[in-house]
This record gives structure tokens, C-alpha cells and sequence, in this order.
């Protein structure tokens, strides 16, 4: 009686236990993954696009996601040889090669997802970009597009002055402060 | 009674969490892990990937690159003040110009207009000059790949305007060695018309990296 006691408990127990200590790691898909920056100068206004995006995200079995994505300011192309040129003068390619956002968040999941499902989380991030970390709240629509692959996108603006970063001119009038940045992170299992 | 309740209870609820599908996102790969704080961004994922190594020149080069990028930056402000100021200055020497054909061709040939047109034209010409060598001497920290963008489209508008520079400079003073020839009047017009291309090669160029 005691062993079929116990063989009950240790029933319920185990499957628990196990999913608990269960974590899964995902890994950014680099030709399907684009960072796009948006600026606008008075004459007109123009972006850079990267392709060369890096990334992995950790979740815990509580379900808390941990995502970090880092793009080298030098891969942004925004189809003018000479504005990438000035722009990673200004942002110090050289000394601050990568930008970096790590976040934290925990998407709420239906019992019995079906997808593709549509997620919307705010994560608590930070962006460490030419020398700076600034903490946000970051707001990205997670697309669970099959249990193992996320499209996480997002949209946010930054001002390049709190970065530090002194604004480039272009006929004498400096560009705007607001960076807008659109992220399409494309994230898979990894095996 | 009590056993087979118990049995059954516990099949049914190791079957129910078998049935449950995976947790959000589903684990490919299980692994022991804590749950992290959820507002800790005390982390590194990139922790375990190589790293290059340590260049001991880097430190040099930074600063050797940083050095080339205040020089590069200067000379091009620089390039883009005089640029514009030899922009208006080619205007005004094109409009001179005409009205010295004008007056040559078409008016009295008075010749008021030809020595406000001469100082003009050698002003433009060494302001372009400038111009030219500080965008050419301008050191080049970062690599440009050559690409067909408006910095491409920039650069052989003004080598098309240098062209035009350089025929200018050889057809006004022919022009005015030709006087009292009639071959004259068809240099006057070519370099008419040269000056007005140049103009033309010169703005887009300058207007490639408005829009």
C-alpha cells in the first residue's frame, strides 16, 4: 500500500519536476534577422539596414526569456558609401563596434498554444550602444511561428544625444536626435 | 477502493501533463537551469563564444584611426563650405559670361562685363581647385566599397565638372586671343556652353547627397 503511495506521488510529481528544471535555448537566424535605423535630416530622410544580426535568447521553465542581439555598427548599409562612412566616424565603429540590446521578459503563453500564434510582451531591456547602457521597457510582438521558431519584432526610438553621440551634419544642419530602430529578429531552437 | 482511486488518479495525471503541450516556447534542448530574475540584465549569452585575440598594435591604430577620422571630418567640412561658395561662384561667373557674349555678340561690344568675368572665372577656378584637394586628400579611415549610390553619382559629376574646368581654362583665354577672327565667335559659344554643362555637372553633384 505505502509503495503504491508512493508510486502515486512520485506519478504526479515527476513530470512536474522535470519541467521545472527544463530551459530551452534559441538561437538568432542570421539571413532572415534585419535591424533597419531610421533618420531624418531636414533635406530628407534616409535608413541603414543590417543582415548581419546575432543573437540568442534562454527560457527559463517559468517561461522568463532572456534575449541578447548584438549588430557591428559597421554591417549597416544605408546605400550611400559615404553616409556609412560618416556614420561609423560618429558612432566610433572602430572603438564601439557592436550594439548590443539584452532583455528580459516573460511572454504569456495559452495552455494549448496553436500556431502561429501572436504574442505581445513588453521586455525590460538595455541597449549598449558607443559606450552607453540605457535600461527601457521594450515593447515586441512575439510571432511563435512553430513551437521552435519566434519572429520577435519591435519598434522604438532612441535619442543619439543620451548616447553620447554628436550628431552628424550634412550641409551644416545636423541630422534629428530620434534614431528610430525596426527589429524583425528571427529566433530558432537550437539543437 | 482507495488504491485503484489513487492509481487512477495518478495515471490520469501523469497522462494529463503528458497531453499538455510543451511550455512556452517548447524546450528543444532541456537543460538544469534557475529561473532568472525578471529584471536582471546581469547577463552574458555571448559568454562562451570565442573572442579574437588581443591585437597589441590595437591600441596604436585606435588612435592613429581616431587622429584620421578629426583630419577626414575637418577637410571635408572644409570641402563642403568651399564646395558650395565655388557652386555660387561658377553662377556668377556663368552669368557674366553670357553677359559678356551678350554684349560681344549681340550689343554694343563694349567689353564692361569681360574683366568682372575674368576675375570671376580664375576665382572659381582655384576655389574648385581647393575644393577637389581636400576631398581627394582627405584620409580614408573606414573603407568604402565603390557602389553604384549618390556618393558614386557625386564623384563623376564633379570629374565630369573637372573636365569642364579644365576646358574652360584653355577656351577663354583662346577666346580672347581670337579676336578679330571669325573662328572666334565659335570658341565664345563652345565655352558658352561648356561653362553651362560644367554648372549643370556641378549641382548634380552637389545634389546627389540631397536626395
Amino acid at each position: 500500500m505505502r509503495t503504491l503511495i508512493a508510486l502515486s506521488v512520485l506519478s504526479i510529481c515527476l513530470p512536474s519536476r522535470a519541467r521545472a528544471d527544463a530551459a530551452a535555448s534559441f538561437a538568432v537566424v542570421k539571413g532572415e534577422s534585419v535591424i533597419t535605423y531610421h533618420l531624418v535630416h531636414k533635406l530628407h530622410r534616409f535608413d541603414g539596414v543590417s543582415k548581419s544580426v546575432e543573437g540568442k535568447a534562454r527560457v527559463a521553465a517559468d517561461g522568463t526569456a532572456q534575449v541578447m542581439v548584438r549588430v557591428p555598427v559597421e554591417s549597416f548599409d544605408s546605400s550611400n558609401v559615404n553616409r556609412d562612412a560618416h556614420m561609423k566616424e560618429t558612432v566610433e565603429a572602430a572603438r564601439y563596434a557592436n550594439v548590443e540590446l539584452k532583455a528580459v521578459g516573460k511572454p504569456s503563453l495559452p495552455a494549448a498554444p496553436s500556431y502561429p500564434l501572436k504574442v505581445p510582451v513588453t521586455f525590460k531591456a538595455q541597449i549598449n550602444f558607443h559606450g552607453v547602457a540605457q535600461n527601457f521597457e521594450l515593447p515586441v510582438e512575439l510571432t511563435y511561428e512553430s513551437a521552435t521558431r519566434v519572429r520577435a519584432t519591435a519598434h522604438f526610438t532612441v535619442s543619439l544625444e543620451s548616447f553620447k553621440i554628436d550628431r552628424p551634419s550634412l550641409m551644416f544642419v545636423k541630422i534629428d536626435d530620434g534614431l528610430t530602430v525596426d527589429a524583425d529578429v528571427v529566433f530558432l531552437g537550437a539543437a | 477502493m482507495s488504491l485503484r482511486l489513487l492509481c487512477a488518479l495518478a495515471i490520469l495525471s501523469a497522462s494529463a501533463l503528458a497531453e499538455e503541450p510543451p511550455p512556452p516556447p517548447p524546450s528543444p534542448q532541456p537543460q538544469p537551469e534557475r529561473a532568472p530574475a525578471p529584471d536582471n540584465l546581469n547577463f552574458d549569452l555571448f559568454e562562451g563564444d570565442k573572442k579574437p585575440a588581443a591585437d597589441p598594435l590595437a591600441a596604436s591604430k585606435l588612435a592613429a584611426l581616431e587622429e584620421s577620422v578629426k583630419s577626414r571630418r575637418r577637410m571635408l567640412t572644409l570641402h563642403q563650405a568651399i564646395g558650395f561658395s565655388t557652386l555660387g561662384l561658377l553662377a556668377a561667373t556663368l552669368v557674366l559670361g553670357q553677359l559678356a557674349f551678350d554684349d560681344k555678340y549681340g550689343g554694343n561690344d563694349t567689353g564692361r562685363w569681360l574683366p568682372y568675368h575674368t576675375v570671376a572665372s580664375y576665382t572659381t577656378v582655384a576655389a574648385f581647385l581647393v575644393t577637389g584637394l581636400l576631398a581627394i586628400r582627405a584620409p580614408d579611415p573606414y573603407p568604402k566599397p565603390i557602389k553604384a549610390d549618390p556618393a558614386l553619382l557625386h564623384k563623376l559629376s564633379m570629374l565630369a565638372a573637372t573636365a569642364g574646368m579644365v576646358a574652360q581654362i584653355i577656351l577663354g583665354p583662346l577666346a580672347g586671343e581670337l579676336e578679330g577672327s571669325l573662328d572666334q565667335r565659335h570658341v565664345a559659344i563652345a565655352h558658352l556652353a561648356i561653362g553651362y554643362a560644367t554648372f549643370a555637372f556641378m549641382a548634380v553633384g552637389t545634389l546627389a547627397y540631397v536626395f
